[in-house]
């Protein structure tokens, strides 16, 4: 039964700061939404420096305000969980192009980390950060299991994942040009796989279909990468 | 042996379960859109934390934003020429 006094120790100790995170989220979403949907005004580009900029105002410590949202981080978990209804819904996309998805999802879905792993040991990144920003091209709630899970910070990783979203749904189209990839159901796998969530708003904005395509991609990404991901760290990670 | 999340073995029982019984989906629409709809206000105190890492990590913010914007690239790239070479995918076909 520790699990669950732990479920409790977290949401109890949820407080009033819970208000800066909506107010920061209200106003993030309202200015994405007067902007008409601009990937750079994303609400989490808008809403997170505000509430920051209200914790250095009122002067108040990061992890206070951090434990006091307890039972928005404990969401997390059933979120990831309900992520599997969109994902049943497009599973029956699947069999007819069975080849094509998963070789899609199993080669793009490696080289984007084994990427990102291999330009951060490039560049001599600290090993923490690269172990923060391994799950890059995941699913944000999955990324942060999985980044809980290796050891890196989850408070970074969440960055990392918007940023690559957002690079992602801008070169995404240039890359389909030129590559002459004009079948919408494979520039909506391609978005979710390296975009996620934000590449699969993307693909919706385009059609239903892409956006399937995306949900798929992006969801059977968020497994695989969860499954590879502790085996090929060794090899970055002395 | 492989851990997994635990989130992320829920999601996948879950898959299970509603593969097998798919008329589930629609008693568990409602609410599992409405914890999706909402998923970046759980993301809004992690990423504050963002700011509050200190000065050893953000020395390391332009090889970090090199490391996401050319990794992104690349992966794509990887992606639309695979799409291409594969037998069943027509890349070119008429949508």
């Amino acid at each position: 039964m520790d699990w669950l006094i732990d479920v409790w120790q977290q949401i109890s100790t949820s407080s009033w700061v819970i208000a800066l995170s909506v107010i920061g989220f209200a106003t993030g979403l309202w200015v994405y939404r007067r902007s008409g949907g601009n990937a750079l005004l994303h609400p989490l580009l808008v809403g997170t420096p505000l509430v920051a900029g209200l914790l250095y105002f009122i002067n108040m410590d990061f992890a206070i305000y951090y434990a006091g949202n307890g039972i928005l981080n404990w969401l997390l978990g059933p979120t990831t969980v309900a992520l599997a209804v969109p994902l049943a819904r497009q599973m029956r996309q699947l069999p007819p192009l069975m080849i094509t998805v998963t070789t899609t999802v199993l080669v793009g879905g490696f080289f984007a980390t084994v990427f990102a792993l291999a330009m951060a040991s490039l560049f001599a990144v600290d090993p923490l950060v690269v172990l923060s920003l391994a799950a890059k091209s995941v699913t944000t709630p999955i990324a942060v299991g999985i980044t809980e899970q290796i050891g890196g910070l989850v408070t970074l990783v969440v960055m990392v994942v918007l940023l690559t979203g957002i690079v992602g749904i801008l070169v995404a189209n240039k890359i389909f040009h030129s590559f002459a990839v004009r079948d919408e159901r494979w520039q909506g796998l391609i978005l979710g796989i390296s975009a996620h969530a934000i590449g699969t708003a993307k693909a919706f904005e385009q059609s239903s279909r892409c956006g399937a395509f995306a949900t798929l991609g992006m969801g059977l990404n968020g497994i695989w990468t969860a499954i590879f991901l502790p085996l090929v760290l060794p090899f970055f990670i002395h | 042996m492989i851990e997994l999340p635990a989130p992320l073995l829920g999601m996948l029982l879950l898959l299970v379960i509603l593969t097998m019984f798919p008329q589930l989906l629609a008693i568990l629409d409602r609410a599992a859109n409405l914890l999706i709809q909402n998923l970046s206000l759980m993301f809004i105190p992690p990423s504050v934390g963002a700011f509050f890492l200190g000065a050893e990590i953000y020395r390391q913010f332009p090889s970090l934003l090199a490391t996401i914007v050319l990794s992104t690239i690349a992966a794509i790239i990887v992606m639309a020429v695979l799409i291409r070479v594969l037998p069943d995918a027509p890349g070119s076909g008429p949508e």
